[in-house]
């Protein structure tokens, strides 16, 4: 890229790497030579291929794919047959309610229900508890019948608490979610008479975990305020700022007595002591209060 | 970060037509596929994908990609294992977005497009691109390697990186830029067989 400009080339490396990731549009390849853009272009699709391939992939013991998709013998979820010890085979629906403990960091509590006697066509196997979530896991048989949303209503309203139901298979591989609202037959202003609403079946860890990442707050994607390091530079503005501010108080001429006293008083203050109160605010060590209180401080001292 | 195997697509898709190994399977698509799912849902929310969600979009698409017998996976595996998990990473970033908004029941389900050869061409220039790339890493200065991989490859900021490292954002913005021409160099080079270009930083 010999006619090409340094600047020129890294900005269109950073509208390539804006346009992939779905943040600007395309970079304006046009005003470059053939031979540049030719170039150019196999860099961009370079910067194309490589954008986040990282982080790879954890190892195939942990990998949580391979262990909700029963892919490791010997793992909670890998069918019996596939398991070093049949006795060792854990239930598709506790290994994907625990990753489902593990992926939200404590935050969802899973109890585990033993069934008693004949279990029937459902039983209740779990429920999972996040703040305000209160959601009871049903494991049906599949055969003739699937469920449907009207079939969580008896449930629901047997235990109010109930915030929603999940109905899953045996394996994990099919599980749908049911609030309230789909459960009943309702009326939607804008839509009309609405049926209870059609099921979306998916694998368990997947359906619950979907409908439980909507009621906890995923604190990780709210802006926090900027790092105490990035406001390094007002330290050296703090200087400027106090400096004039000093100097234009020392050359006023009041001719109240008060206002006189008040120039030399601060005239006797050394303005770092200042710089180092605003220092402190930033940095959280102290309040407004404190600095406030050490203000008076300094005043008592120069006129007891 | 070539992994064992991946050279090898014959095994690939002998483990493939066996679908029993499908351990054997994943091994090869794994890291692939989380980078096209990736990038499928940043590619909607414009935001660094959470590994929780990646992982999700991973499972459905390789059930799906297993699933799948059609003359395009046998073509090139790891291609369309790719453009299928970029989908499902635009399906799910579309669906975590009308989750935001609450218009869940308002919006139709995304459209499942059939996977053409234009497609699996592209994805596995893609790859192969990756590949030489991952290759030709060691050939860069230090400084070079980190800000791509973790400015490109990775999810950081080059502010950050930038600032990290006391520099001013333009100087970050120039090294990358040199890199990735050393790299575009160097993989030339090594595919004409010719030795590549000075390395400016070099």
């Amino acid at each position: 890229m010999a006619e090409m400009d340094e600047d020129w080339a890294a900005r269109l490396v950073d509208d390539q790497l804006r346009f992939v990731r779905g943040e600007g549009p395309e970079p304006d390849l046009s005003g470059l030579s053939d031979s540049d853009r030719s170039e150019m272009i196999e860099v961009l699709n370079l910067v194309d291929a490589l954008v986040d391939s990282r982080p790879v992939s954890p190892p195939l013991e942990e990998d949580p794919v391979a262990i909700r998709l029963g892919l490791l013998p010997g793992k909670p979820g890998s069918p019996p047959e596939k398991s070093g010890d049949p006795s060792q085979a854990v239930d598709p629906i506790v290994a994907s309610t625990e990753e489902l403990r593990y992926r939200f960091a404590g935050a969802v509590e899973v109890e585990h229900i033993q069934p008693v006697g004949d279990e029937g066509w459902w039983a209740p196997v779990a429920v999972c508890r996040a703040l305000a979530e209160n959601v009871l896991v049903v494991r049906f048989q599949p055969g003739d019948r699937i469920p449907s949303a009207a079939d969580a209503r008896a449930l629901l309203l047997d235990d109010p608490s109930l915030t929603a139901i999940t109905f899953t298979t045996p394996d994990a591989t099919g599980a749908a979610v049911v609030v309230p609202g789909d459960a009943v037959g309702r009326f939607v202003p804008a839509v009309g008479w609405r049926a209870p609403g059609e099921l979306t079946w998916d694998q368990l860890g997947i359906a619950l975990g979907s409908y439980l990442d909507r009621s906890i707050p995923n604190w990780d994607a709210v802006s926090s305020l900027p790092r105490e390091e990035l406001l390094d530079e007002l330290g050296a503005d703090t200087i400027t700022v106090v400096s004039d501010a000093f100097h234009t108080v020392a050359v006023s001429r009041p001719h109240l007595d008060h206002k006189r006293k008040a120039r030399d008083f601060v005239a006797t203050v050394d303005p770092a002591t200042v710089v180092a109160w605003a220092d402190d605010i930033r940095s959280g060590r102290r309040s407004g209060s404190d600095v406030v209180s050490a203000i008076g401080a300094l005043c008592e001292e120069a006129n007891p | 970060m070539t992994q064992p195997g991946r050279d090898d697509p014959e095994r690939l898709i002998v483990a493939w037509n066996f679908s029993a190994n499908a351990l054997e399977v994943f091994k090869e698509l794994r890291d692939p596929m989380r980078q096209a799912a990736r990038r499928g849902l940043r590619f909607v929310l414009s935001q660094a994908p959470n590994e929780g969600d990646v992982d999700d979009v991973v499972t459905r698409a390789f059930s799906e990609v297993l699933k799948d017998i059609s003359d395009e996976v046998k073509r090139d595996p790891v291609a369309f294992a790719k453009v299928v998990a970029h989908r499902r990473g635009v399906d799910r970033g579309r669906v975590i977005i009308r989750e935001r908004e609450k218009i869940k029941d308002l919006v139709r389900e995304v459209e499942r497009h059939r996977v053409t050869g234009e497609d699996l061409a592209a994805a596995a220039a893609k790859e192969r691109r990756l590949r030489a790339a991952e290759q030709a890493m060691s050939e860069l200065t230090a400084q070079q390697r980190d800000v791509i991989e973790r400015t490109v490859m990775g999810q950081e900021s080059l502010s950050d990186w930038t600032l990290e490292r006391g520099t001013s954002y333009e100087a970050g913005r120039r090294l990358r830029a040199r890199g990735l021409e050393a790299l575009r160099k160097q993989i030339e080079g090594s595919e004409s067989g010719r030795p590549e270009g000075r390395n400016a930083d070099g």
